[in-house]
């Protein structure tokens, strides 16, 4: 079933941009003159992500004690990069919140699985103590963003790949390869340079299975590894693999923690992850 | 919470947490039986290196049957090939168990 890899090439390359909130939003933020009221308006302006920005700002992800009704509010707690990071995430579920699902394999699956990874990364990042954590989430959110292109892109096709490399306990990557001539890493990376996503979330995109990677101290894409391995075992959402591989040795570099730790998180990973689903899933 | 330990660290009276089991899915000694240093010998001899036994540590409670542990076992264990090399590797292939034991559970 080799799909004309040309043809998917320039389908990928036609890809819609993201909503122009975003790109607004850059914009001010790195206007040292912008204050937050600037910012705040130019999210005001949209009004379904002015709603669903509060809702996931007052989710078990961030973990806020008190209430948050306004976008000032919101920027107030979270900080520019944070809210800048949600409405991205905000941007790209609108993109694929009205994609044509199939039978074979639904897509909020694979998003389920993304808010999983985005979750369990946070709290990774967390727990081994970095101090910066606030991109951990949009990291793991949308490491796998190469899958929803590919739905989006040739849905059925795609949807019959994912059950079949799942049925059969196979290599996703593999099983791309051989179908597109072009896996999820490197279709990812190419909407990554296209929708001009930050150097260190393209690499994510690209390097998150096999934890390639020159850079030194990259505890992030560490967190994303594990996590997407974590998120499989404990079959929250869907990858599209059953065959869970084993993390890459030298995560553990960066991963130093209790024996204990994986098991004490266990339970506040499973309360996250269903109370997010319901609030990051509902589209259109 | 469950503790992975490897079979020098046995001491008298430990509580065993999940079965021990031979390479043939035979259980050995039942989950909440306890364990002696003499044990030891007995282990080593059916190949068995890593025990799991109830930790103080805990905040966590997951307390299955035998049975519904080993096919929870059997199952993850189609979905990994490799082995674990140290023990958070060991941690993540008891997450999986549990996960699989809870949803063998909840079918019941
Ligand atoms: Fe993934």
């Amino acid at each position: 079933m080799m799909k004309d890899y040309q043809q998917l090439i320039s389908q990928i390359r036609d890809f819609p941009t993201l909503p122009t909130i975003y790109s607004s939003l850059l914009e001010a933020i790195s206007n040292p003159l912008s204050t937050v009221q600037d910012v705040a308006n130019i999210i005001s302006k949209d009004q379904a992500a002015t709603v669903k920005l509060i809702k996931v700002v007052n989710s078990p992800v961030y973990g806020i004690s008190s209430k948050i009704d306004t976008v000032t509010q919101a920027i107030f707690y979270l900080g520019f990069n944070e809210v800048k990071n949600l409405i991205l995430a905000l941007s790209v579920l609108k993109i694929f919140g009205n994609t044509h699902t199939f039978n074979y394999f639904n897509i909020i699956d694979l998003w389920k699985h993304a808010i999983a990874v985005g979750i369990i990364s946070r709290m990774l990042g967390q727990t081994i103590g970095q101090k910066n954590i606030e991109n951990y989430f949009i990291s793991g959110l949308l490491h796998d963003i190469g899958k929803l292109v590919f739905y989006k892109l040739i849905g059925e096709d795609y949807a019959k790949i994912l059950r079949y490399n799942f049925d059969n306990n196979l290599n996703l990557l593999e099983t791309e390869r051989q179908n597109f001539g072009i896996t999820h890493e490197t279709a990812g990376e190419m909407i990554a340079a296209q929708w001009k996503l930050p150097q260190n979330l393209s690499h994510i995109i690209h390097n998150h299975n096999t934890f390639r990677t020159k850079e030194q101290n990259n505890y992030m894409l560490a967190c994303v590894h594990l996590a997407n391995i974590i998120a499989d075992i404990m079959q929250l959402g869907n990858s599209g693999s059953q065959a869970i591989s084993q993390p890459n040795y030298e995560i553990w570099n960066y991963i130093k923690i209790q024996p204990g730790t994986f098991l004490n998180l266990f339970d506040e990973i499973t309360d996250t992850f269903s109370k997010s689903i319901e609030i990051l899933t509902v589209s259109n | 919470m469950p503790k992975s330990i490897h079979i020098d660290e046995i001491q008298d009276g430990m509580i065993l947490k999940s079965p021990i089991m031979n390479k043939f899915g035979q259980i050995l000694l039942g989950s909440g039986a306890s364990v002696k240093e003499t044990h030891k010998k007995m282990l080593r001899m059916w190949g068995v290196e890593h025990i799991v036994i109830e930790s103080e540590e805990s905040n966590n409670e997951y307390i299955f049957n035998d049975e519904i542990y080993a096919l929870a076992k059997s199952k993850f264990f189609r979905t990994i090939n490799w082995e674990p090399r140290n023990k958070l590797e060991e941690e993540l292939i008891e997450l999986g168990i549990i996960t699989n034991a809870l949803i063998i559970q909840k079918e019941k």
